[in-house]
């Protein structure tokens, strides 16, 4: 058998006779079946990532879209040291976790320098991080090298970390 | 492989439709919101201030939702000021509802530290709504009437003429209470009397006046020469569900621009160790009425006489 098989092989290697149409097609079928699911494992996991992204975005936008605040009270104090701006707002949107990550004071003439590190709290006067869809809180703003004119109108501009502008008008 | 990239071309392309579908709904429900916001409407009437005892602001309105939406209001905020001093103060409000043209009367009171009965203050208050509007609770526009000048010409309180009453007295009960008589014609029967009259407040400044024990209800009999014929009732308080007058007298306290009965029934001024005790007409005929009030409006002195009435006494 062993002799036979030796026998074989130089007269295959001689032999210039090509494959068979049938072989051939089945190596190329199985050549283009491998190739198509390596690309379709590519393409999967390349547009995974991208939808994964945009739908991130699409949420992003819509949570910074359903963002609402209300201003309920803006009370300047200028009877403490240092003088203060109490901010009294509410929730009223369709998204919770919403805070302040920056306040601005400004007239229509004046701009004073952004407030940040701003302690969020319910009216209870407990802290908090956040407030959820409907609640109620404030943050108070030292003015320590600031005096507004009494009398005048101002504006405070709040920034949420969604990226969302609010504001509201006071009188000093 | 075309029909690898045709399945991978429609799931994509579905894929981004869901997508959009998600913001399309997202937007709709944010434009719903809004519209909700915008579409609230509320209106205020009687709003009164009155600053009593301890710092206790009351706030009385009377609101109506005038929107197509039922409105829920969440919170009450009172900001009280005079001249040198500001304060503020809110309380949640819950279970306050307002169906859509349905009316709701209110009177709540709230503390704010500082503020004191019997002076002037300069009041506002505002309610803030759970969509997020603020509805400012102005003050009524109280007549066509010019109070100022009226106020200044004969004093800062009215009395309606409409609704005088006069009671006969039992120890210390108001009989036929509250519906009483009218008070122009007196069968007084040798009983003890009692008047109420309907007093206004229109102060220039708007502020409360305080009415003092001494103020009295007294009236001048016409007789013979040197003979002075008087008849007097000093101001009580009556609880107003069961007519009982009090054996003691705390300051009546008229608000603006609100209608307030004030009765007199008193042989004296109540003070510590004189308590009520009953008066009677003593005298019959025609006599003028005088109402001589003693206190404060705003914290500084007041006093007026309302001198317009005549009663006549039938024994």
């Amino acid at each position: 058998m062993k002799s036979n098989m030796k026998s074989r092989i130089p007269n295959l290697l001689r032999n210039r006779r090509g494959v068979s149409p049938v072989i051939s097609n089945i190596i190329l079928v199985a050549a283009v079946i491998v190739v198509g699911f390596a690309v379709l494992a590519w393409t999967y996991s390349t547009s995974s990532s991208y939808t994964t992204q945009y739908s991130s975005t699409v949420n992003s936008d819509i949570d910074k879209l359903r963002e609402r605040v209300a201003f309920e009270y803006i009370f300047y104090n200028n009877t403490t040291t240092p003088k203060s701006l109490s901010v009294y707002i509410m929730n009223f949107g369709q998204v919770g976790k919403v805070n302040v990550t920056t306040a601005y004071v400004s007239n229509s003439s004046w701009l004073a320098p952004p407030f940040s590190n701003i302690q969020l709290k319910f009216l209870n006067t407990t802290s908090t991080s956040y407030l959820n869809a409907g609640q109620e809180g404030y943050f108070v703003l030292s003015l320590s090298s600031i005096t507004l004119q009494t009398g005048r109108s101002y504006t405070v501009k709040i920034v949420t970390w969604r990226g969302s502008i609010f504001e509201g008008t006071f009188v000093a | 492989m075309v029909l690898i990239a045709i399945t991978l071309a429609s799931s994509y392309f579905i894929w981004t439709l869901s997508q959009n579908t998600v913001y399309n709904d997202a937007i709709r429900q944010i434009n719903l919101l809004d519209s909700n916001h915008l579409s609230e409407s509320v209106q205020v009437q009687n709003t009164t201030y009155t600053v009593g005892s301890a710092s206790l602001v009351s706030v009385a309105a009377q609101v109506q939702n005038q929107g197509s939406l039922s409105v829920q209001f969440v919170t009450l905020w009172i900001r009280i000021s005079n001249s040198t001093w500001t304060n503020y103060n809110f309380t949640g409000l819950s279970n306050m509802n307002l169906q859509a043209g349905a009316p709701y009367q209110f009177n709540i009171s709230i503390i704010v530290p500082g503020a004191s009965a019997g002076k002037s203050y300069s009041c506002a208050s505002w309610l803030m709504t759970a969509r997020g509007n603020v509805v400012a609770l102005q003050k009524q526009v109280s007549s066509n009437i010019i109070h100022s000048q009226t106020t200044q010409g004969i004093g800062a309180l009215a009395m309606d003429f409409q609704n005088f009453t006069y009671y006969t007295v039992t120890g210390s009960t108001l009989n036929n209470f509250p519906n009483g008589m009218s008070g122009y014609v007196v069968s007084s029967a040798g009983k003890n009397i009692a008047f109420k009259v309907t007093l206004t407040n229109f102060a220039l400044d708007e502020s409360n006046i305080i009415i003092y024990s001494s103020s009295v209800f007294f009236s001048i009999f016409p007789t013979t020469p040197q003979q002075v014929r008087g008849s007097y009732w000093y101001i009580v308080n009556v609880n107003e569900q069961t007519g009982a007058i009090s054996s003691t007298y705390t300051d009546v306290i008229l608000p603006f621009n609100v209608p307030t009965a004030v009765y007199f029934a008193s042989d004296h001024a109540i003070k510590t160790g004189l308590p009520f005790t009953g008066a009677s007409a003593g005298f019959t005929g025609t006599s003028p009425v005088n109402l001589a009030f003693i206190g404060t409006v705003g914290g500084t002195p007041f006093g007026q006489n309302i001198p317009f009435v005549s009663i006549q006494v039938n024994s």
